[in-house]
């Protein structure tokens, strides 16, 4: 992009500049030689005459053609950089439609709001024949971008009218490189990417190394920084419950607060589910710190339950929204294979109500012999047998329940004295049982386990003190299973094996208070409940996201898929799974394949959105990248910089002005050699 | 009668218009031989010595008219008690006086016209006159003649003389002071292109050798005014250097420069009881032998 001239003719002129040289030749050329008696005379009024008249010459040659190029220069009216010169030009218009825009700016008008008209601005200042387009840095699906620059300015401005505030974190990189796709694709002789966005660091401090700006493309920033911003509380993320749910039974979510202040805030937390109940909770958040906030959802019937999180109080409206979803189990069986008194107080400790209208557990007794009819009926959450009873079922239907995903517990019979070969698949080969001369402490062997999971504290540790073994069978582990539980000794009376999806959990103890006082523990309810509830039921049902984010990848990609909002900002998009749009706003939002309802997704609001730190254009992203930064607070200085850059930038007086100045210092040499 | 023998530097017009001219002396001269001027020992004078041939440009009324009657032959009568004037000419012809600017001849010519004319009217006087021509060094020169048959040589020598090489007047002249010859006159004839205050030093020597000196400058018109326009090329005949000047800036300094060291060669003289002259070449030379040598 070089200077254009408005007034070319003049360039005629130039060879004007070489007069001072013809001249010089001329004269020298013309020059008298004079043979002279004596230099005697000439040298003694100056001794370097020739020298400093050279000297003085050539300075007054250059200055002579420096001042005639300059005056032609200056008449053909040199203009730098016109952006396209005499022919048309492309601009993409990257707009920062990140949660953080939400901030206000000039004028207590939302940064977004001051981009979009700025960007409507420069689009009604385009010159026919110009060519836009729109780059989001979060590809909002309920804005038409197009596919590259176009001329329709009625689409662009259309396109940034459907602009609205998301929820979501950008992706700075992907829209510049979206934008210097678009402008390498154009064929305009000039090409440019005009920024607006709060340079807000999480989403600009990226690798500039990565991205290659086209050959002649020039690269404005306009920084829209908030005015007073100050950090708030935002949604960091939501924590679903822990294992699975039942209809009936209260879930509880974990709601992690992030305070990006310097002082302590206060804000209420709203949970409104969507069968419309709805619950405030008022906390305070320590000054740049976290709170995890617990959220009880009451899932009536069985499958989805979903909750929108609100933040009132000291909160970044940006990131204060959060759609929470949990799938809900009805009631399911546990099938006791056995006979029914062979199972202690199992039955009591999974249904203590006996109907399981607390638990959602109902336990079963069947005979081992019809455990297929039954597993094929029930869809048993867990199925239980004894020692005895494992050899009367059916081996490769258990095994298949248990691979399936199923979980399998195997205890001792009450009156067992059981020394049986178990199955190699079941991972444990239990000893005699054997009564203890005294009760002897059990201890946990690896608190890392599954069958731990709902009694495990904060620091990973499972507190089993007081826990007492009377009666056992000692197991032996096998085929990778691992001890769960042993005796102080170090035998393993609990072990835990992984078999396909599912698992088998063999016990040396019978649930009984003659084995061991586990069943008066207050926790044995967790463990026996949780070895029933705890399984992945809902994975691939559900799905927690940030917004900015788009869908897990799936099996199928390519497959036509529909995404509708269910709470949160308004969507129906439908198209190839691996071209959905990221999640631009907090919400709750299904996923239809072929009509069918395959995934739920929560999608909770970007809390590093409500952090006050912003980059000065020189640095992250832009660093590597050449631009130049002009801010503005309004549409028409975008317009006013615009139609600068297009027209370029008259050099005329600062031409003239050189000019003058070489006129006055080749008067000033010429006055120097005719004094000397 | 004899025959009267042109001569390119000594024209008979310049020799009519010598011939009412005469040299003396103002000051008492150390002289062997007597003439017509005053000497500090005193002889006898007014003495008849001799006779000689009278020769073009003797005073007719020194012809003994008496002799003429008996013999036919114009004599000039001769006398023991007048001091004879002895003079020295040192004649430039370095390459500088080859200069011709406005004057009708070169610098050179015109420096041998006012040799040749003060030869003439020093021989018409009885004087004896040598020559000797020099450049950075003194040449050979003709002995000394002190009648007109005499200076037959010196004129001949003198259309013979080519204008070569450098000039260092100042050496010159400390090398005459240095060499024995008699006391007399020293006339030097030349452009004096040297510093005004190494020619004072060199006249000093010739003033302590015993002579007495007239500096005569020739200089042609163009040197004292530089009568050249626009941007010139100067090329100095002596050396081949050269300068490119714009003369019209020049010329106010170059004159001024000039007539500082005329002034100086001139106060140099003048404090030694030295003679000056400035000989443009343009202005005649019995004129300037008028006023030049009337310093003596």
């Amino acid at each position: 992009m070089g200077v254009i001239f408005a007034a070319p003719l003049f360039l005629i002129g130039l060879p004007a500049a070489a007069l001072p040289v013809l001249f010089h030749l001329f004269f020298k050329v013309r020059k008298k030689p004079v043979p002279f008696s004596s230099l005697m005379f000439f040298l003694r009024i100056e001794p370097n005459l020739h020298a400093r008249r050279k000297v003085r010459e050539l300075l007054l040659l250059i200055l002579r053609t420096v001042l005639i190029l300059l005056v032609v220069l200056a008449l053909a009216r040199p203009q730098l950089p016109a952006l396209a010169g005499s022919g048309s030009s492309a601009v993409v218009v990257l707009i920062d439609n990140s949660a953080s825009m939400t901030r206000t700016g000039a004028g207590g008008r939302p940064l977004l709001r001051i981009a979009s008209e700025a960007a409507a601005a420069l689009i009604e200042a385009l010159a026919t024949g110009d060519r836009a387009a729109l780059a989001l840095t979060v590809a909002d699906a309920s804005v038409t971008l197009g596919e590259g620059a176009t001329t329709d300015t009625a689409a662009l401005l259309a396109a940034l009218d459907q602009i609205q505030p998301t929820e979501a974190s950008g992706d700075a990189a992907a829209a510049l490189r979206r934008a210097f796709a678009i402008l390498a694709g154009s064929s305009a002789p000039a090409t440019e990417v005009r920024i607006f966005s709060d340079l807000q660091t999480s989403e600009w401090n990226g690798a500039a190394e990565t991205l290659t700006m086209p050959a002649g493309c020039r690269l404005t920033v306009h920084p829209l920084h908030p005015e007073g911003a100050a950090g708030a509380v935002a949604i960091s993320r939501i924590d679903p419950p822990a294992g699975r749910s039942i209809a009936g039974r209260p879930a509880r979510s974990t709601v992690i607060l992030i305070n990006h202040r310097d002082q302590v805030a206060t804000t209420q937390v709203h949970l409104s589910q969507d069968g419309g109940d709805d619950t405030t909770v008022a906390v305070t958040v320590p000054a740049n710190g976290e709170m995890a906030v617990p959220l009880v959802l009451k899932p009536r019937d069985p499958g989805l339950t979903w909750a929108t999180v609100r933040l009132d109080g000291d909160s970044f409206a940006g990131a204060s929204r959060a759609g929470l979803v949990v799938w809900s189990n009805a009631r399911a069986p546990v099938l006791l294979a056995g006979a029914p008194g062979a199972f202690g107080l199992l039955p009591l400790a999974l249904a203590p109500d006996g109907r399981g209208d607390v638990s959602g557990l109902a336990p079963t007794v069947v005979a081992p012999e019809g455990l297929v009819a039954s597993l094929g009926m029930n869809a048993p959450l867990m199925v239980v047998a004894t020692w005895t009873s494992l050899a009367q079922c059916p081996q490769p239907a258990l095994q298949a329940y248990v691979t399936g995903g199923g979980t399998l517990l195997i205890l001792p019979a009450l009156d067992a004295a059981i020394e049986v070969a178990a199955p190699p698949w079941i991972g444990a080969t239990p000893a005699a049982v054997a009564t203890l001369a005294k009760p002897i402490a059990g201890l946990v062997l690896d608190a890392s386990l599954t069958c731990w999971s709902d009694l495990r504290d904060g620091a990973g540790q499972v507190d089993v003190n007081g826990l007492l073994i009377a009666r056992c069978a000692v197991l032996t582990p096998q085929g990778g299973a691992k001890a769960a539980l042993g005796l102080v000794d170090g035998r393993a009376i609990l072990v835990e094996k992984t078999l396909g999806a599912g698992r088998i959990v063999s016990s040396g103890i019978a649930f009984h208070p003659g084995w061991s006082n586990l069943p008066l523990k207050g926790w044995s309810l967790a463990l026996v409940q949780g070895l029933a509830l705890h399984q992945v039921v809902d994975a691939g049902r559900l799905s927690r996201l940030t917004a900015g984010h788009s869908l897990p990848p799936a099996a199928s990609d390519a497959t036509a898929t529909r995404i509708r909002s269910l709470s949160g900002g308004p969507l129906d998009w439908q198209g190839p799974r691996e071209a959905a749009p990221p999640f631009a706003r907090a919400g709750v939002y299904t996923v239809e394949v072929t009509g069918q309802q395959v995934l739920t997704v929560g999608v909770c609001a970007a809390g590093s959105e409500a952090a006050t730190d912003y980059l000065d254009g020189n640095t992250g992203l832009l660093a590597g990248l050449p631009h130049r930064t002009v801010p503005i607070t309004d549409a028409r200085q975008v317009v006013e910089d615009w139609r600068s850059v297009r027209r370029g930038s008259d050099l005329f007086p600062w031409f003239l002005l050189l000019a003058l100045a070489v006129w006055a210092l080749e008067g000033w040499v010429g006055t120097a050699v005719r004094k000397s | 009668m004899p025959a009267v023998t042109t001569y390119k530097f000594l024209p008979p017009h310049l020799a009519d218009r010598l011939d009412g001219l005469g040299i003396g002396v103002r000051h008492p001269l150390p002289g062997g031989m007597q003439g017509q001027h005053r000497s500090r020992h005193h002889g006898s004078s007014v003495e008849f010595a001799d006779y000689r041939a009278y020769a073009a440009g003797d005073p007719i009324h020194r012809i003994d008219w008496s002799v003429y009657a008996r013999s036919d032959k114009y004599l000039v009568r001769r006398f023991e008690d007048e001091v004879r004037l002895r003079v020295h000419l040192l004649l430039d012809h370095s390459e500088s006086m080859s200069f011709r600017g406005e004057g009708a001849v070169s610098k050179l010519d015109h420096a041998s016209s006012l040799a040749a004319g003060i030869m003439y009217v020093l021989a018409r006087q009885g004087d004896a006159v040598d020559l000797h021509g020099f450049t950075d060094r003194l040449g050979q020169g003709w002995p000394s003649a002190s009648t007109y048959d005499g200076l037959r040589p010196m004129l001949r020598g003198l259309e013979k003389l080519t204008a070569t090489g450098a000039s260092a007047t100042a050496a010159v002249l400390h090398t005459f002071a240095d060499q024995p010859r008699p006391r007399g006159l020293v006339v030097v004839i030349s452009d004096f292109f040297q510093d005004a205050a190494e020619l004072a030093q060199g006249l000093s020597h010739l003033h302590h050798a015993g002579h007495q000196a007239i500096l005569l400058h020739v200089l042609d018109r163009a040197e004292l005014h530089l009568p050249f326009d626009g941007v010139v090329e100067v090329n100095e005949m002596e050396t081949g250097r050269k300068v490119v000047v714009e003369v019209d800036e020049f010329r106010e300094a170059y004159t001024r420069e000039v007539q500082r060291h005329i002034d100086q060669l001139r106060r140099a003289a003048h404090g030694l009881n030295c003679g000056y002259h400035l000989v443009e070449t343009s202005s005649p030379v019995d004129q300037a032998i008028r006023d030049g040598m009337r310093w003596v």
